[in-house]
């Protein structure tokens, strides 16, 4: 079974016209609405925030090259095992999301829900493991303007937070979308598309942590 | 990354994936820990990046029958900013010079 949205109503109705006689070659919609998963304004959503996370990356990698000694210091004095952990909490929660959505594909809703939860629960954990992280930072005097290192770190990792935030919450909508009936096993692009924003926010910890944490 | 994993439609091939993606963040964690920095340093947690990144894409978000669009531009930003991280390492000045607002 595909993940991969079906034609709306309207594309579908363009589309039989073609079968009652006008030629296919002038209803072709402006793009194959199959081949996007969840929907267009996710993406786009996605890409702005790819985007955004590009930014701090370039300000990372210039940041980096101007202060070398603050760079190659300033991994040394993070809490290496809590971005670790919340790598694993991270990679872990998109791993329940998919299986969530496998399960919802083979008929199983309350599987499913079981495994969104699940992540849910991910997110929520990983926002006390960053939140005891930065106290642990603050107890040790690293603030936001230490040096220019701590900022870039700062930045990108209370923004990454936030994330993680408003993701868990797409989350726990598309978990009341199936709860309610309104998605089943044939009719849930809108998780598809709460799945992939999540994963996106996986991935960009998978460029966060060894920038900050491993790198020097 | 076809290779790394046969996929299933009951999805037993995500159990595997994610050990993979466990145990490539385990030794990022160990090059942290123990590891002095050197260029084979940041090219194998370039690399890590990459075939983690890959794996996502492939697999969790299953990218690979959508738009090429999106799948290419997905696949390219985690090449091009590993790479960029390898180029940081081995030409510093140059960058910084390049990106100096002032002479």
């Amino acid at each position: 079974m595909s993940i991969l949205n079906k034609p709306s109503p309207a594309e579908v109705s363009v589309l039989s016209l073609g079968s009652n006689g006008l030629p296919e070659s002038t209803i072709k919609p402006a793009f194959d609405p199959k081949a996007i998963p969840g929907n267009p304004a996710i993406w786009v959503g996605i890409f702005s925030e790819l985007t955004e996370f590009a930014l701090f990356f370039v300000i990372y990698f210039i940041a980096r090259t101007h202060y070398p000694e603050e760079f190659a210091a300033g991994p040394l004095e993070l809490h290496t095992a809590a971005g670790t952990i919340n790598t694993l909490i991270l990679i872990t929660s998109s791993y329940f999301v998919v299986k969530g959505i496998f399960s919802l594909r083979l008929g199983d809703a309350k599987a499913a829900v079981r495994w969104l939860w699940m992540a849910v629960f991910c997110g929520g954990l990983y926002l006390i493991v960053k939140y005891m992280e930065f106290q642990w930072n603050f107890a040790k005097g690293i603030e936001t303007n230490t040096n220019n290192f701590y900022t870039v770190y700062y930045y990108t990792t209370f923004n990454h937070m936030l994330h993680v935030g408003w993701g868990s919450g797409g989350i726990i909508w598309a978990i009341l979308q199936i709860t309610s009936g309104r998605y089943d096993a044939n009719n849930h692009a809108g998780l598809i598309a709460a799945a992939c924003y999540w994963h996106m926010i996986d991935l960009a910890w998978i460029m966060i942590f060894p920038l900050l944490y491993v790198l020097r | 990354m076809k290779k790394l994993m046969t996929y299933s439609s009951d999805g037993k091939h995500l159990d595997k994936l994610w050990l993979l993606l466990i145990a490539m963040t385990l030794i990022n964690a160990a090059i942290a820990e123990q590891a002095e920095p050197s260029l084979l340093v940041t090219v194998v947690i370039c690399v890590i990046i990459v075939v983690k990144a890959r794996l996502v894409i492939d697999h969790f978000m299953e990218l690979k029958g959508a738009s090429p669009y999106i799948y290419h531009l997905m696949n390219a930003y985690f090449y091009i900013f590993p790479l960029i991280a390898i180029l940081v390492w081995l030409f510093p000045e140059v960058i910084a010079d390049f990106t100096r607002l002032s002479p």
